[in-house]
């Protein structure tokens, strides 16, 4: 059964035929394109994507030795390694995919890495842990803390974007996927990362992403996404495509009081100046599709050419302005203005998103709940939910309950390694079927587990960061998406043709924030210590205990010896002289002393 | 009577209890010491297998013998056992190593070997007539030209015809000396040997440079090439700073194949190079060349030229090699600034117009061939000549690795190497000297760990490191005993070996796992425990022993009474 359900969703998932938009010109090909789009809930949305296409074969080693706008240092990192297919991610914030939308391109806060080594390679595992060393250094990320616990290989989450046979594309053993949900992404990885760009920042429209505007958003990602495509339409050529991009939410309506204006000045800080000379297109698309009648939108200037693309049951129209024919003299100044304040109308969540948190208390147990929406009113919706889990979070696979509207159901298709302390983490992949207009509701338990107390991260009372669940699938609605042809990742072919059918998405959930049984960490000494205390009493008694005997004291007699001696010269000091009222005075005492007081018997004696 | 006997009993019962006392004690007192104390030694101590600290002390001051066979060959004239005899002793005289002991451990040993010319030698004699067929014919009859030789023939007849002006150094290991005084030759030979094939004085600073011998002046044939290194990354851009105005293109990969290829695959046994290229956009120089109205001109002062490399720094690193980077950089000058040029500290222009950075790589200008009139359509191609610029690429990349600079001489005609742009004796060089710097620096390594490893006792040493160490000990012996025998190539591989052995021995992470663990807090950790055990476990032993003692004494009074 589960075979059947594996290639039903081999064909729910991308299929890739891959044909080239025009035929071979040069052997290297710059495109930079930006989208903006202003969201109903008063966000502004800017994508930034730059694709680098370059006629090389990822399985000829041979051919990575002269480069022009392919950067360098990641051609021969991807050769080294030999990287068939490589997707990171560094975003800070989170998608709220039920107010926003679906993303051009969608990823989980943290850093994310998934990768699909060659066939040829010797040691997956080793090459896996040398790659993502190399790519901690190139992009300034902690991604060298991706190791064994962290890395999974999903079965059906993670399939090849670019060419590849089908035996190729099913057998996950080539792939590797990890997460760090807590990496922290700021203007040093900005850096590296335009410096991968034939024009750097010094030209075109990535002149506009200054650090100082980009890192004040709601949100903000960073993604490298490197793939082996074809550079003819008969595919006989191959190529291996760069795709760069940034997006960014800004929420104008704070800034601009009440109005969701903008502009390049106001979301950047300066405006365009022509475009990158090595790049064959340069383009800026601004989503006009959101304009009513009660609060018109003006965009200026008007742009050179509108886009209406009408697909999977919608229509949106693009303004689009070609940076390639503007005259490089004067700044495109590009702005777009509402006659009124912004109106917070009620949220029109998109067909399918997701909502994951915490449930339980205390330090021993807890729930891991997971919601997913299906809004469409007709159609079942089918979908690959895959969580992975580290080590510390104990997961039972017993107490997995699937509910929708309260229903119990089945995965149709189900995999589930356990994890193993310190080596390996939890991954549960599943495919499950939405019903219509329906919530399904997966939860599962597990305990926390005690870490020693050298595996607490620095500032161990932040918590563990569990890395977000991902939801893959395929709408048939999907004009709000941008899941075009996938030959291309340029906007044309992203916006994609109205006989489209198949819309493929990716969902990220929240990522959860779990707090273990933290230790003090002056504990070890303090262990140390006690330790060490009690065992010294315990030795010390038994010691006494065989070594010396006890037996009564003559109290008549005088004592002798360094103690009584100290004690008579402390008297003297203090002027006391033993007369006789305070011996009457202490008789009564003394007898009763007498019985208790012991001294050791000296064994000379 | 009754009560003395009561009495007794307690007293008797007191001692055996005393007895039992003092048993106890001292048996507490023996299992700490025999089995609490090898315990806690056996568990706290640290992992160090045994190093050949002797050994590497022996080859620490070992001296090396660089043995090298030359063979010289009389041509023509009087070539009777006598005079080949004399010529012997004239050049056992000469032909001696002037740098014995004086920089560093280090002796060359020439092997002379003096034999007239066979037939075959003489026939080729006879029959060429230019130099350069006469070297090419000499190597193909030679069979005893082994790596590390040298072969001087002196031309006691032909010297005429073949216009050797004093000494001819060929392509490959031999070298042509006119004379028809013997003794003058015999001169002129060692020379050519000690001052060109061997480069002794070069040589003898290399290996006392590795061997850690401190020179109190800079020195730029010493400094300019990257030392020991088992590969190189040649790394070539073309740097394009106004991509808006000029479209700069280059063949790169023709260029390497057909200028560079052939001098990297005479290299393979001397060193891995890995070539790539790239072409930089948007990048300029950090310096603003100074106008030159006179010349109608930019130009860029000698002075201002090390400024030029910071900012092309970042894009230039590789992330998959450990090798160095040698750097080739071709600037195209955008048109606001050109023609660009180079002067050097006399205020000349520099031909080439490039410099080379030591160390690190070249730069250089690569002007528009453009019409002076300025009237040029824009985007303006520059198409990047490969020729002109892998010439001086390749002549800089000579100097990087090492080959030496030669001194003109009027006296001394040196032949230019074929295409692979390397001659055979420049090749031997290069592989004499790397062998000895090889070597040197390997025995220094090694004499440091072994130092730093008996100073610091905590340091693990696993057993890897260890083989490690014997590996490069041995190696180390075994190239010196080829350099002995004048074994040149068994001597390079046996010294790479060495490097990388202790390379890998002194830099393995796992020595450091204990290096900063200090005393003070091993005492705070044993403290708590030790000092309230060890306290009455000594009292009691004390004072078991003196109460046997005691007994004993009276034990013997008794039995004197």
């Amino acid at each position: 059964m589960a075979e059947q359900v594996n290639v039903r969703v081999c064909l729910v998932i991308i299929c890739l035929v891959l044909m080239a938009p025009e035929g071979l010109s040069n052997p290297d090909k710059f495109d930079e394109e930006l989208f903006i789009r202003p969201l109903p809930s008063g966000h502004v949305y800017s994508h930034f994507q730059f694709t680098t296409t370059w006629d090389v074969d990822v399985h000829d080693p041979s051919t990575f030795a002269h480069y022009n706008f392919f950067p360098k240092s990641l051609g021969q990192i991807i050769n080294k390694y030999s990287v068939q297919e490589l997707h990171l991610s560094l975003t800070q914030g989170y998608w709220r995919h039920e107010k926003w939308g679906y993303p051009v391109s969608s990823a989980p806060p943290g850093a994310q890495l998934w990768v699909w080594f060659q066939e040829s390679t010797v040691d997956i595992e080793q090459t896996w842990k040398e790659l993502v060393n190399v790519l901690s250094g190139l992009f300034c990320a902690s991604l060298n803390f991706i190791d064994g616990t962290v890395t999974v290989k999903p079965q059906l989450s993670f399939r090849p974007q670019g060419i590849a046979t089908d035996k190729y594309s099913i057998n996950s053993t080539y792939l590797r996927y990890a997460t760090l949900p807590r990496e922290n992404v700021c203007t040093e990885n900005l850096t590296p990362w335009k410096k991968l760009l034939p024009c750097d920042s010094k030209a075109g429209l990535s002149t506009l992403l200054n650090a100082m505007q980009l890192y004040n958003a709601n949100y903000h990602s960073l993604e490298v996404h490197v793939r082996p495509v074809c550079a003819n339409p008969s595919c006989t050529i191959p190529a291996l495509e760069l795709s760069q991009s940034l997006s960014v939410v800004f929420d104008q309506p704070i800034r601009e009081y009440g109005k969701q204006d903008w502009s390049l000045k106001k979301l950047f800080g300066r405006g365009a100046r022509g475009a990158c000379p090595m790049a064959s297109t340069s383009n800026i698309y601004v989503d006009i599709s959101s304009n009513k009648t009660s609060n018109l939108v003006q965009l200026t200037p008007e742009p050179t050419d509108t886009r209406v693309v009408t697909r999977g049951g919608g229509t949106s129209t693009y303004g689009v302005y070609d940076l390639n024919n503007w005259d490089s003299s004067n700044q495109l100044m590009l702005a777009m203005k509402w006659k009124n304040k912004h109106c917070y109308d009620v949220n029109h969540p998109p067909q399918i998103h997701v909502h994951r948190f915490i449930t339980g208390y205390g330090q021993d147990k807890g729930g891991i709940t997971c919601l997913l929406f299906n809004h469409d009113t007709e159609k079942s919706q089918s979908v690959i939910y895959l969580d992975t889990v580290p080590w510390y979070i104990r997961l039972y696979l017993h107490t997995l309950k699937i509910t929708t509207n309260n229903k119990p159901i089945k995965p149709d298709w189900m995999k589930y390694i356990p994890g193993q302390d310190r080596t390996r983490g939890y991954m549960l992949e599943m495919v499950l079927t939405l019903p219509p207009d329906s919530v399904t509701t997966i939860g599962i338990d597990f305990d926390r587990a005690f870490l020693k107390w050298t595996e607490h991260p620095p500032d161990a009372n932040i918590g563990f960061h569990i890395s977000s669940a991902v939801v893959s699938t395929i709408l048939q609605h999907g004009n709000n998406t941008f899941s075009g042809q996938t030959d291309s990742r340029l906007f044309p072919s992203l916006f994609g043709s109205s006989n489209q059918k198949d819309f493929f998405i990716r969902l990220y959930s929240e990522i959860l924030l779990i707090q273990l049984p933290t230790p003090d960490f002056s504990m070890p000494y303090n262990v140390i210590c006690l330790a060490c205390t009690v065992v010294a009493i315990a030795f010390g008694s038994l010691h006494n205990l065989t070594t010396r005997s006890f037996a009564p004291v003559d109290p008549n007699k005088k004592p002798t010896g360094i103690k009584a001696k100290i004690i008579s010269v402390i008297k003297k000091i203090k002027g006391h002289k033993p007369d006789e009222t305070d011996k009457s005075k202490n008789t009564d005492e003394k007898v009763d002393n007498k019985c208790e007081t012991t001294e050791e018997v000296k064994k000379d004696r | 009577m009754s009560k003395v006997t009561k009495m007794s009993a307690i007293e008797r019962e007191k001692e055996d209890q005393s007895w039992q006392h003092a048993y106890a004690a001292l048996s507490i007192a023996f299992l700490c010491l025999v089995v609490g104390l090898p315990l806690w030694w056996k568990t706290t101590t640290t992992y160090r297998a045994s190093l050949p600290d002797s050994e590497i002390t022996g080859i620490a001051s070992l001296q090396t013998f660089c043995k090298i066979p030359v063979t010289v060959v009389l041509v023509g004239g009087d070539v009777s056992q006598n005079n080949l005899n004399s010529l012997q002793n004239h050049l056992d005289y000469t032909l001696v190593s002037d740098y014995s002991g004086r920089y560093s451990r280090l002796t060359f040993h020439y092997a002379v070997n003096v034999r007239s010319a066979n037939k075959r030698e003489t026939d080729v004699f006879r029959l060429k007539s230019t130099l350069k067929d006469l070297d090419a014919d000499i190597y193909l009859l030679d069979q005893e030209s082994t790596v590390g030789s040298s072969i001087v023939y002196i031309l006691q007849d032909y010297s005429g015809v073949f216009h050797v002006s004093k000494i001819h150094v060929g392509r490959y290991r031999h070298a042509f000396v006119s004379g028809q005084d013997l003794k003058s030759a015999a001169a002129l030979a060692a020379q050519v040997v000690k001052e060109l094939h061997v480069n002794e004085a070069l040589a003898a600073k290399i290996h006392g440079t590795a061997a850690g011998v401190k020179h109190t002046e800079a020195d730029v044939e010493s400094m300019r090439s990257v030392r020991s290194t088992p590969g190189y990354e040649l790394t070539f851009s073309l740097l394009n700073p106004s991509p808006d105005v000029i479209i700069a293109k280059w063949d790169i990969a023709e260029g390497i194949r057909s200028y560079l290829d052939p001098f990297l695959k005479t290299l393979t046994e001397y060193a891995d190079f890995t070539v790539n290229s790239q072409v930089l956009y948007y990048m300029g120089l950090a310096v603003t060349p100074t106008k030159d109205d006179t010349n109608k001109r930019y130009v860029l002062n000698a002075a201002s030229l090390p400024h030029l490399i910071n900012p092309v720094e970042a894009k230039l690193g590789s992330h998959v090699s450990t090798n160095p980077t040698l750097n080739f950089l071709v600037y195209v000058p955008p048109p606001s600034q050109s023609p660009l040029h180079i002067l050097n500290e006399h205020g000349d222009t520099v031909t080439n117009n490039a410099f080379l950075s030591p160390r690190w790589g070249g730069i250089m200008l690569y002007n528009s061939p453009r019409d002076t009139s300025g009237n040029v359509t824009l985007p303006d191609t520059v198409d990047v000549d490969m020729k002109t610029v892998m010439e001086v690429f390749l002549s800089q990349l000579r100097l990087l690795i090492g080959v030496p600079k030669q001194k003109s001489d009027p006296l001394l005609t040196i032949a230019s190497p074929d295409n692979t742009g390397i001659t055979h004796w420049e090749l031997d060089f290069l592989l004499r000297t790397r062998t000895l710097e090889n070597v040197a620096t390997a025995t220094l390594t090694l004499s440091s760990l072994s130092q730093l490893l008996g100073q610091i006792r905590n340091m693990v040493i696993r057993d890897d490191i260890a083989e490690q160490v014997y590996i490069a000990v041995e190696s180390i012996q075994s190239t010196h005993s080829y350099l002995k025998d004048g074994n040149m190539y068994r001597a390079f591989h046996s010294s790479k070996r060495a490097i990388q052995a202790s390379e890998t021995a002194f830099f393995d992470p796992s020595l450091l796992e204990l290096l900063y663990f200090p005393e003070d807090q091993k005492f705070a950790i044993y403290i708590p425990l030790f000092l309230p055990m060890s306290i009455p476990v000594l009292m009691s032993t004390v004072k078991a022993l003196k109460w046997i003692k005691s007994k004993r004494r009276q034990n013997k009074r008794a039995k004197r009474d």
